[in-house]
């Protein structure tokens, strides 16, 4: 029998009155008297299901309406329409006690009492949502374990670093083990130690009490060591809603040939098939998406090639029969790239078909 | 013993003109800045109508039992020291002080040491550009509608009116000058809400615009004499009524722009020791 | 109904939760709080220096007695001590909740918005206009001839917390206000203001005045009502009785208020 999803969205949009400032001295005066809005459509007919312990990755450009969603989802913002149900509440109907089984972390603010020792906070926190002392104790000496909360805790939070108030805030949002969490920008900012302490324990409650978890983020990393499953928005709408590799298998273009060569000798020969290179496009058509070579440095050469157009291993072919290699390395486009595209609507949207979800509970 | 050899640097000279044009920007920014709240200015005239309108009925109390002038004020004299003084207030006031705090919490202050020019002359500027807003669109009004509402009477000459701006002007000057002595304090205090409502209170009282400085008793009034504050409301307000001599008004000027120059220079001291710490705590 | 009770009990039990937390921040910052109180009361006694100074010249005021004024005067300093001990967080919640964007933080816990915002932080220093204001009224009693009895006493004290409430409640009105209007310094000022009027007898007013302190912003009822009466005044004694009702209508309506405007927060979200 399939569950019931845990966070259901139906048509949710979220329309704003925003105010036209004008610019200068006299724009000022005239907004003293007068002023003028405009409608802002922030989230438009957003649909989708989160079932319980998936790791959803929810990326899109500054502005593109992922805040939004985020305080729709939490209860903070009520939608101008459309329907929401989360872990069997309408959030912002029922404000409190949906609240306490949620846990939120805004990667650019604290919840934490900035001038006290974390504890303080973690106390106090343990209070406001009822946790009683023995299941505190218990997820404190998990939370120890995995994010080396230990030697942070008597410190006043402001004089933490970022990533070591991003360990507690993490751990002062988990306290009351919510079933799902809410992260906006989790990663921002923070060095790569510290983001990989983040996601090993990201994974860690993800597995041990199946939480369920959406972020937002720019850091693809992010996505592609959390999440299987992304969404993608843009200008209020959803562009995608899937799993990351059917993103890269139904939008990744191009591939690369990174190759190092043999000797400097080469450069003549290098020369002869760069030439030759329309020759090897279908057609004869060598438009600057389907091949293109460029010489990373004296001996690194990188061609890129369109992968629906030309075949990786003929071109190889052709490569090591025209100069002499020392090595080479064949890769995908970068998910970025992907991204990018998709943002900027060349990808083609209509050619996406949803399928079905898969909504099995990631752990790897 | 190597001579520290001294390399010919280009020298980039900015022309002075080309430094007023950066502080006539701040001003500008001050203009706007408040222009962008347009909350602030309409409590702004409420405010100074309701506080004209407080104590013109206490002075009217004070004088109902009275039989001549108190403390050589007539009820009118009075009446008008109180509108004027009121409206003075609403051109000299500024809040550059709790702008600072509210920026050294936010650690924007730091941008202020990578500017090239003068943190005071910054900050005085903005409080200008606030001040030109306060003249145009507060003063003014609320200069016409306590003019129709309360009996005020017109300056005593033309020159002691002349000479009353040119007070006002200092006065402005000394304001912002202490505020920015203020706001540097939240430097190493961090918090001043309180230091702004004891600075508050005092100048209320002590710069006259409460109460007649001859109102007080002879110590308070032989120690303000030495003290800047009386020249915020009390120095321009006698001028307007034309309760001194010419040769006292121009004194008390030079006294006056006297300490618009000693507070302005202790406030550069202030600051650069204040600023001196911050930079041995590391920020 | 139940369910109501045992929400206020968890709320209650939590403001001595809350008031630790904040004393903890402040013995943190122990240096600032006690320039902080200095300052304070230094801004209380200067304050006091208009009635001081204008009584050297007048006896009277409207038939008030200086030593009247000055009771009057010091008895509005309590009400004004007590409300102060949260009032920070009312003059600051345009600033640092609205426009700062923490007042998605407070949504985000399990407890009432309100009470979040008004304990989040204990200005205990503020008490020191209590001290004052006890020490006024005490010194102008005494100049008096006053009896105290026990009646007067009670009377004094809950009077003074009717007179917080309404503090409160006009403050916290106010406040709502920044859930439709961004401004970091908020519609406070021009109120703040107003409470000058209440420190003087309101038979100097005119009758404008008068009925704007009583019924539109109840400062009157906070000062100059509950003074009279502990005076033994004769102007305006049936309002005296009438202090509790107008505390308890005034923060209905404010709390009202605040609901409207959190409603108006979560539909526009800044």
């Amino acid at each position: 029998m399939p569950e019931a999803p845990l966070i259901s969205v139906h048509a949710l949009s979220k329309h704003y009155r925003s105010f036209k400032r004008r610019e200068g001295i006299l724009g000022g005066l005239r907004n003293l008297f007068h002023r003028e809005y405009q409608t802002v459509k922030a989230v438009e007919n957003i649909n989708f299901e989160i079932g319980r312990g998936e790791m959803v990755g929810y990326i899109g450009p500054n502005g593109a309406g992922k805040s939004t969603t985020i305080k729709m989802l939490t209860g903070i913002l009520v939608p101008t329409s459309g329907e929401m149900l989360s872990n069997g509440f309408v959030p912002w109907r029922q404000r409190t006690a949906y609240v306490k089984t949620i846990g939120v972390v805004f990667g650019q603010r604290t919840q934490l009492w900035w001038d006290i020792a974390a504890i303080e906070s973690f106390k106090l926190l343990r209070r406001i949502y009822d946790v009683s002392q023995r299941d505190y104790d218990e997820r404190m000496e998990l939370f120890n374990q995995v994010l080396g909360l230990t030697e942070l805790l008597d410190v006043p939070v402001r004089k933490l670093s970022l990533g070591q108030r991003m360990r507690c805030d993490l751990a002062a949002a988990l306290l009351h083990n919510p079933p799902i969490l809410f992260l906006d920008e989790p990663t921002i900012g923070l060095d790569v130690v510290a983001k990989d302490h983040i996601r090993q324990f990201l994974r860690a409650i993800n597995e041990r009490y199946k939480t369920t978890v959406l972020l937002t983020t720019h850091d693809l990393d992010d996505i592609e060591e959390l999440c299987r499953r992304i969404m993608i928005i843009d200008r209020g709408t959803v562009l995608y809603d899937g799993p990351l590799s059917r993103l890269k298998e139904q939008f990744l273009r191009t591939k690369q040939i990174k190759f190092i060569l043999r000797d400097g000798d080469q450069s003549a020969r290098l020369a002869a098939f760069e030439h030759n290179l329309p020759a090897l496009a279908p057609n004869g058509d060598s438009s600057a998406a389907t091949l293109r070579l460029e010489r990373l440095d004296e001996m690194t050469c990188r061609l890129r090639f369109d992968r629906a157009r030309v075949s990786s291993s003929d071109l190889i072919r052709q490569i090591l029969a025209a100069v002499d290699v020392r090595d080479f390395v064949i890769e995908d486009e970068p998910i970025e790239e992907i991204i990018k595209r998709i943002y900027s609507g060349e990808a083609e949207m209509s050619s996406y078909q949803p399928v079905e979800k898969d909504s099995s509970p990631v752990t790897r | 013993m190597a001579a520290a050899q001294t390399f010919p640097l280009p020298v980039h000279k900015p022309s002075p003109l080309a430094g007023l044009k950066v502080y006539a920007e701040f001003v500008r920014i001050g203009f706007v800045n408040i222009l962008a709240f347009r909350l602030r200015y309409y409590t702004g005239i409420i405010t100074y109508l309701i506080n004209v309108t407080v104590y013109f009925f206490i002075w009217r109390a004070v004088f109902a039992n009275a039989t001549g002038p108190i403390a050589g004020f007539s009820l009118p004299q009075i009446l008008t020291y109180v509108s004027a003084g009121w409206i003075l207030r609403s051109f000299y006031w500024n809040t550059i002080d709790q702008e600072m705090a509210y920026e050294v919490i936010d650690g924007k202050i730091a941008m202020d040491f990578i500017k090239p020019v003068s943190v005071q002359g910054m900050w005085l500027a903005r409080a200008m550009g606030e001040s030109a807003f306060r003249l145009i669109l507060l003063t003014a009004p609320t200069a016409i509608i306590v003019t129709l509402l309360f009996p005020v009477l017109p300056p005593a000459s033309k020159l002691n009116f002349a000479l009353f701006l040119a007070a006002a002007i200092g006065s402005f000057f000394i304001m912002g000058a202490l505020n920015f002595i203020i706001g540097t304090c939240a430097i190493p205090l961090t918090s001043i809400l309180a230091l702004i409502r004891a600075k508050f209170w005092l100048i209320e009282l002590l710069s006259g615009l409460l109460i007649p400085l001859n109102f007080f008793p002879r110590p308070i009034q032989v120690l303000s004499s030495w003290l800047p504050f009386e020249h915020i409301a009390y120095t321009p307000l006698q001028i307007y009524l034309g309760r001194l001599s010419l040769a006292e008004t121009l004194r008390l000027l030079a006294v006056e722009y006297f300490w618009v120059a000693a507070l302005l220079f202790l406030g550069h001291l202030w600051w650069i020791r204040a600023t001196r710490k911050i930079t041995i705590h590391g920020g | 109904m139940k369910e109501a009770f045992i929400n206020f009990k968890r709320h209650a039990a939590l403001l001595g939760s809350y008031f630790a937390q904040y004393a903890k921040v402040r013995v943190s910052y122990r240096g600032d709080f006690f320039i902080s109180a200095a300052t304070s009361m230094t801004a209380t006694i200067f304050s006091l220096g208009f009635v001081f100074v204008l009584f050297e010249r007048v006896p009277t005021l409207a038939n008030w007695r200086m030593e009247e004024v000055v009771f009057l005067y010091g008895f509005s300093l309590i009400p004004f001590g007590l409300f102060n001990v949260f009032s920070l967080n009312l003059y600051e919640f345009g600033a640092t909740y609205i426009m700062e964007g923490k007042f998605d933080r407070v949504l985000l816990r399990p407890l009432s918005s309100l009470f979040q915002v008004v304990f989040d932080a204990f200005r205990i220093e503020a008490l020191q206009e209590v001290v004052v204001g006890g020490i006024v009224v005490v010194w102008a009693a005494r100049r008096l001839h006053y009896h105290w009895h026990l009646v007067d006493i009670v009377l004094l004290t809950l009077f003074a917390l009717c007179g917080g409430v309404i503090y409160l409640s006009v403050f916290l009105f106010l406040s709502t206000f920044s859930f439709w209007f961004e401004d970091r310094i908020g519609i406070h000022p021009p109120f703040w203001n107003l409470l000058a009027f209440g420190r003087y007898p309101l038979s100097i007013y005119s009758s404008y005045i008068q009925f704007l302190l009583s019924w539109i912003i109840p400062f009157g009822f906070a000062t100059f009502y509950p003074a009279s009466r502990l005076l033994g005044r004769p102007e305006f004694r049936v309002y005296a009785a009438l202090i509790p009702l107008v505390a308890a209508a005034a923060f209905a309506l404010a709390v009202t208020a605040w609901r409207v405007g959190l409603r108006r927060y979560s539909s526009t979200g800044s």
